[in-house]
């Protein structure tokens, strides 16, 4: 009854098919199914190969950039999509899809901005060729030209790719005049053949690498810079008949490149004149002030983040940061610096990269840093005020993603480095404190919960962002998670949710499913938060398992032993102590009253890829303690 | 040159339109006598929520365009929303909205804040940036503009209108129709939602739940008539579980037609009415007009079994009506499944009409008695006030004196006598199969409820501990019947689980991949799919057995087919599969604790937030779940606690009942849930959530075993 149309179909379908058998190479893909680093994959880079060739013109230099990448598919019948990134120094001059044999596909683009989540609008945009490999071992060639119009925005090269890979080349070609400098990173464990060669004039620098495996994105990571082998691409001067044209040489030459973008802010201090007055006309030191208007860019200005072209580097003028009520990074730091200097202070714009980019100054690039902050001096010390960070009180550590990096601070035709110090996993510290009764299968409680530094931020993010008629409920689950609707729960104190005080949340409840009757025996389990519980690591994970912060847990719970009850069961106290992490679980009478204790310390907020192992092993032996019951007896 | 002059001359003026129309929809949004866009304190009752609307206007325009081939539609959205907390900062600190498209779809907007001393501040939206995609030559867009200077109390007056130009050569347009609930999440305190159309529109237009009564103007100075629905005071609501809106909150149906003429309205239409009258009531007679006329215009036949086609008398009409409903299941959808897959071409399918067409004309030829049935599903409205085509069901149901045999319109597992549980206990209409359409009288019918126990799910579990009680292999029977069965067909089923029963019943030849060129394609994909096939099932049945558990499990083997039950609606679908764990049994002391609640199904957990409830509940059909559970342990252990599996709680909306006993080493426990009832009021949500929690608290149960003396 339902016929297709088979004419037009016909027409297509004619088009379509052509190169069959010509185009597909199943011994290899045989053999390359047999490779362990191809055990899962469905497509095989069979080669590919990069070049950047520096591009000298009378007075400029430009980078081409072009790739040939040789695919092969593991599978039949699989769709592929190749990925092209440009964005306005960036430009794709050609790109085109072939069988590897060489006959042309048509492959129907699609190009458009790059969303991301944190990002408003940015200038970048990527195309996607699609391809279908019909059958196992089809091989189809994507080839792609773009062109970097200025080379300081060419800063990494990288090896790895979507799909395994089994071969790689990578060069470099820079013609006689143009002064680059390769950064290797991350090339430790791998061997990368690497050679320079002088060839009419140019320096090819090649790099070749074989059977390299899948770059995976994995959750809780730092991100690819601390695991995949890179190159770091500087682009110091080039000699042109007008004379040598300084690129990026040194970090003083970052800094003026900086500093020539923010000159050109057009801040207008008048327009903010009255709002410092009004914030600071109660103060009475220089800290009250920062603190006045720190807090309310905080509490007032949103983080909407553009970036497009210069402006993805240029600070947006206070005053129109101050009208928008928004701003980016460098909107909210200028805005943070105009409004400090209004109120004589010494106030500074600031570059910084943040966590994920492990690179200091000595690396001269636009990939060194990615953020900007306002530093204030003060009394010989100095203050990192990041307005993006809406609850960081002043005066005290540094936001987790910040600590420990380095900072660029404007010091007029000069410059200053300094480093922030790290903080300590207590500075997060969580405490949960809890009394607790037992009446016939109910557990009645009362506890205190305080939290601190990145801990507390996170629950002030929250509170912030939840609904007035979803508060109470926001407590409710921080008091006794996952609660189930016959369980009571009440807060008894009125917590004060202000970045300069510290965060206690006290608390009455009664749980009825945490204990089990087996003859005249109780079964309790005291913990059911159960930190870490279910946190055993995959062993084939590639990168590092990062919690984002340096993590301290304390947990203390007392017990009164029921009249008639006796302890006759308790778990096993578990210590492990790792540079990692250390676990410390303890079951002690006291009296009448069973205590327990948990803390838990992850010093780096961070478990290596080497003691996944050792971190498994405890976190089964934890398990195993969570899971065992405190057993009540009747009492004979 | 004088090409040139008259583009750029046309540029002009329609740039100058634009621009003219803009300033026209700011002036009529902004500048309104509407008093409710000018109020600026929230009604005490809301003091305490997120955000506030204070007036809301939502207005459908339908007319012919002046260009002969065009028809318009248009919409105006007007918001007036108090933001009082950070959530609701947060939300509206940035707005979308699309691209206006050539001259054919403009849209216009317009932001403005009020701030709480009255002070007005107009958003520059030249300051929007454009999110764009192009393919294929064509351009597709948006823009984003982040709203300055919001802060809580502060009021966004905004409005985002679009006007667009449908090009068609039909002679009786049908606007896309609009069902709106009224209720949104923020509670609105004054809100309109209007239709202009042109007088030679035909409206059809209903009110339910609760909605506030319509109010008709006519417009004698653009030959318009005007629908108006207004209303103060509407709560908010969130996102519920169990909720059908269109029956439980105020909601408004909407649909305009455009005929170029009376005379093709009589003609092509179907529940049109007249011109210029709303039309809120559709007669049976219409109904059944409707479906003489859809059926007339639709082209399908189905073709007779032999061994039917040879019987002159039929004595058994549901044997022979399922007999020409099975056949025609394979020769519409089975045998083309394979070459559309392959082919790449759309999954073949047979549309209702179609099929009541081809299976009214089959039964007709062998006088088999049968009733077509006319149908609306009860999570839209009841049938007395269907006002649109598109919210009917039509299906054929067989007479053998007075019982029934229902047929749906197949998909690829529907068994004969499935009807679906939305249009279960529903009123329909019938009309009889076997007379001229000219001698149809629809009857008003109750079509029949399933039990619970008709749609059962029944699982049997043997969990069997290994010797050092560290780990449990699990092996797993599921047999489903009645509603849930073709979700699970879905699921576990692939073409060629079911692809030789169907060739086996059904010998002849298949519409195949056929080696030619242009088939080589479609057949390397069937072999590329051929030699994946279990890893490719492997891929959606790994993750769909780790969702059954609230614990990790691990060695999961594919299911075994036993039955596919395809080819009977009582039959059930039933399979078995196997996997492991080592999550469920714990050391206590010198004992063991073993957490049987867990296996059994994930049960639904009712929060505590959800106690209040605003709103009725209904459930999609009742079902009951039964649970067979086998825990197997070593040689040398006994069970304990066995005493508090035991549990039942039943009231009139369902139930969870539990028995358990101990056999040797082995304990045996068999639950049973049940959702008895598919409409429960609101003040009785208690009843379901009672034998809920019971549920999920059993989840909770645990046994000891002891290792013998």
């Amino acid at each position: 009854m339902i016929k297709p149309w088979f004419a037009l179909i016909g027409i297509i379908g004619i088009a379509s098919f052509g190169y069959g058998q010509k185009n597909v190479n199943t011994q290899l893909a045989g053999e390359l199914k047999g490779y362990p680093e191809n055990k899962k994959a469905k497509l095989v880079a069979k080669q590919h190969k990069s070049s950047y060739t520096f591009q000298l013109t009378e007075n400029t230099l430009t980078v081409i950039n072009t790739n040939t990448l040789d695919l092969i598919a593991l599978e039949g019948n699989l769709d592929h999509r190749e990925y092209v990134a440009y964005n306005n120094n960036v430009a794709v001059l050609d790109a085109s899809v072939r069988y590897t044999t060489g006959k042309n596909i048509f492959s129907a683009k699609v190009c458009g901005n790059y969303e991301v989540d944190d990002i408003f609008y940015s200038d970048a945009k990527i195309c996607s060729y699609p391809m279908n490999f019909l059958s196992e071992g089809t091989e189809i060639t994507f080839q792609s030209k773009l062109q970097y119009n200025d080379p300081k925005y060419l800063t990494r090269i990288f090896f790895h790719d979507s799909k395994p890979t089994e071969f790689r080349e990578v060069s470099v070609i820079v013609p006689d005049g143009v002064e680059v400098e390769l950064v290797e990173k991350n090339f430790d464990g791998l061997t990368i053949e690497k050679s320079k060669l002088n060839q009419a004039g140019n320096t090819v620098h090649t790099y070749r690498v074989k059977r390299l495996p899948e770059k995976k994105n994995e959750e809780n990571s730092l991100g690819s810079l601390y695991h995949f082998p890179h190159l770091v691409v500087l682009t110091k001067s080039f000699k042109t008949k007008a004379g040598v044209s300084k690129v990026l040489a040194s970090v003083g030459d970052l800094y003026n490149w900086y500093a020539s973008l923010t000159k050109q802010i057009n801040n207008d201090p008048s327009a903010l004149k009255a709002e410092v007055e009004r914030l600071t006309k109660s103060c009475k030191t220089p800290e009250e002030k920062i603190k006045a208007i720190y807090y309310w860019i905080q509490d007032n200005i949103k983080y909407i983040a553009f970036e497009e072209g210069i402006a993805g580097f240029r600070p947006e003028a206070a005053q129109q940061v101050y009208q928008n009520r928004f701003g980016d990074c460098k909107g909210m730091a200028n805005l943070t610096k105009e409004m400090l200097k209004l109120a004589e202070l010494d106030a500074r714009l600031t570059w910084i990269g943040t966590r994920q980019i492990p690179y200091t100054y000595d690396i001269p690039s636009l990939s060194v840093d990615n953020h900007m902050v306002c530093t204030v001096f003060l009394n010989n010390q100095y203050f990192v005020l990041d307005a993006t960070e809406k609850f960081m009180p002043f005066g005290s550590s540094n936001a987790e993603r910040i600590q420990g990096k380095q900072i660029l601070v404007e010091n007029g035709n000069d410059f200053i480095l300094k480093t922030l110090p790290e903080e300590s996993a207590t500075s997060n510290q969580v405490t949960r404190t809890e009394n607790l009764t037992f009446q016939e299968g109910a557990l009645i409680g009362q506890g205190e919960l305080s939290m601190k530094g990145e801990a507390k931020k996170s629950f002030l993010y929250a509170n912030a962002a939840v609904k007035t008629e979803d508060l109470k409920r926001l407590f409710h689950e921080l008091a006794l998670p996952n609660r189930l609707n016959t369980d009571k729960i009440e807060i008894t104190n009125k917590p004060i949710t202000h970045r300069d005080s510290a965060l206690l949340v006290q608390y009455a409840y009664t749980v009825n499913n945490k204990a089990s009757k087996f003859k005249d025996d109780w079964y309790l389990n005291l913990d059911w938060i159960k930190q870490m519980f279910d946190l055993s690591l995959e062993e084939d994970r590639v990168t590092d398992y990062y919690f984002y912060r340096k993590l301290k847990s304390v947990t203390r719970k007392k017990i009164q032993v029921p009249e008639g009850y006796q302890v006759t069961h308790i778990p096993t106290n578990m210590t492990r102590s790792h540079p990692d992490f250390s676990f410390e679980v303890k079951f002690k009478m006291q009296g009448n009253e069973l205590v327990y204790e948990n803390i838990i310390t992850i010093p780096q907020g961070l478990i290596k890829k080497s003691s996944f192992k050792d971190w498994n092993a405890s976190i089964k032996e934890l398990k195993a303690v969570y899971n065992d019951p405190i057993i009540l007896s009747k009492k004979p | 040159m004088i090409r040139f002059i008259s583009l750029f001359l046309t540029l002009l003026a329609s740039l100058a339109f634009a621009a003219d129309r803009s300033a026209e929809i700011r002036e009529e949004m902004w500048n309104s006598s509407d008093k409710t866009f000018a109020l600026t304190d929230v009604p005490p009752q809301w003091a305490g929520k997120s955000a506030v609307y204070l007036a809301k206007l939502n207005r459908f325009e339908f007319r012919k365009a002046v260009m002969a081939s065009y028809v318009r539609r248009n919409q105006y959205n007007h918001y007036r929303i108090k933001l009082l907390d950070q959530n609701a900062i947060t939300r509206y600190a940035e707005m979308t909205y699309d691209e206006s498209i050539g001259n054919t779809y403009q849209v216009y907007v317009g932001f403005k804040i009020i701030k709480s001393n009255g002070k007005e501040q107009i958003i520059d939206i030249s300051r929007a940036v454009k999110m764009q995609r192009e393919s294929r030559g064509r351009k597709y867009g948006y823009f984003k503009l982040a709203i300055p200077g919001l802060e809580p109390g502060d009021i966004l007056d905004y409005y985002i209108c679009e006007e667009e130009s449908i090009l068609t050569t039909a002679k009786l347009y049908f606007f896309d129709p609009v069902i709106h609930c009224l209720t949104r999440e923020y509670p609105v305190a004054n809100y309109k939602l209007q239709f202009r159309a042109s007088r030679k529109c035909y409206i059809n237009l209903k009110s339910l739940n609760g909605a506030p009564a319509l109010k008709v103007v006519s417009d004698e100075k653009d030959d318009e008539e005007f629908y108006s629905f207004e209303g103060t005071d509407l709560d908010g609501s969130d996102d519920q579980r169990w909720v059908f809106p269109y029956r439980d909150l105020p909601t408004i149906k909407f649909r305009a037609a455009y005929a170029y003429s009376g005379g093709l309205a009589d003609y092509f239409g179907v529940l049109l009415g007249e011109p210029r009258v709303a039309k809120t009531k559709v007669l049976p007679s219409e109904l059944a007009e409707l479906t003489e006329k859809m059926m007339r215009s639709t082209l399908s036949i189905f073709t007779l079994p032999k061994e039917i086609k040879d019987t002159k008398v039929i004595s058994n009409p549901f044997q022979a009506a399922e007999k020409i409903y099975y056949s025609n299941r394979h020769d519409e959808l089975i045998n083309y499944a394979e070459r559309n897959e392959f082919m790449e071409y759309n999954p073949p399918r047979v549309s209702e009409i179609e099929f009541i067409k081809a299976m009214n004309t089959e039964l007709k030829a062998k006088k088999i008695p049968h009733d077509i049935v006319i149908g609306m599903r009860r999570h839209i409205s009841t049938i007395d006030d269907v006002i649109m085509e598109n919210e009917l069901d039509w299906l054929i149901r067989i007479k053998k004196g007075k019982e029934f045999l229902y047929l749906t319109a197949f998909e690829k597992h529907t068994p004969a006598g499935f009807l679906h549980p939305l249009l279960q206990g529903t009123e329909a209409y019938v009309v009889d199969g076997l007379v001229p359409p000219a001698q149809w009288a629809p009857k008003k019918v109750t079509l029949p409820t399933a039990a619970a126990q008709d749609n059962l799910i029944e699982t049997y579990t043997t969990a069997t501990l290994s010797a050092d009680l560290d780990a449990v292999k699990l092996v797993v029977k599921k047999a489903i019947s009645g509603a849930g069965k073709e979700g699970y067909q879905e699921e576990v089923l692939d073409y060629y689980d079911y692809e030789p029963e169907e060739f086996k019943r059904y010998p002849r030849d298949k519409t195949s991949l056929k080696v030619s060129k242009l088939d080589k394609n479609a057949t390397a994909r069937k072999n590329a799919y051929m030699s994946k096939r279990t890893e490719k099932k492997m891929e959606s049945w790994k993750p769909w057995v780790e969702s059954e558990f609230t614990f990790k499990v691990k060695d999961i083997e594919l299911p075994k087919v036993e039955n596919t039950g395809r080819f009977d609606l009582t039959t059930p679908f039933s399979f078995q599969y196997t996997c492991a764990t080592e999550e469920i049994v714990q050391r206590a002391g010198t004992n063991h604790i073993v957490d049987v609640g867990k296996l059994l199904e994930e049960q639904t957990k009712i929060k505590p937030e959800e106690l209040n409830r605003a709103t009725n509940i209904y459930l999609e059909y009742p079902r009951k779940i039964v649970a067979h559970l086998t825990v197997v342990a070593p040689a040398g252990y006994t069970w304990e606690g066995t005493e508090q599996l035991l549990k039942t709680v039943v009231n009139k909306y369902g139930e969870f009942s539990a028995a358990a006993r101990v056999e040797g080493n082995t304990l045996i426990i068999e639950t049973t849930k049940q959702y008895s009832a598919v409409f429960v009021p609101k003040a009785d949500w208690p009843k379901v959530v009672e034998f809920l929690n019971a549920a999920l608290e059993y989840s909770d149960q645990k046994a000891l075993l002891v290792k013998s003396k």
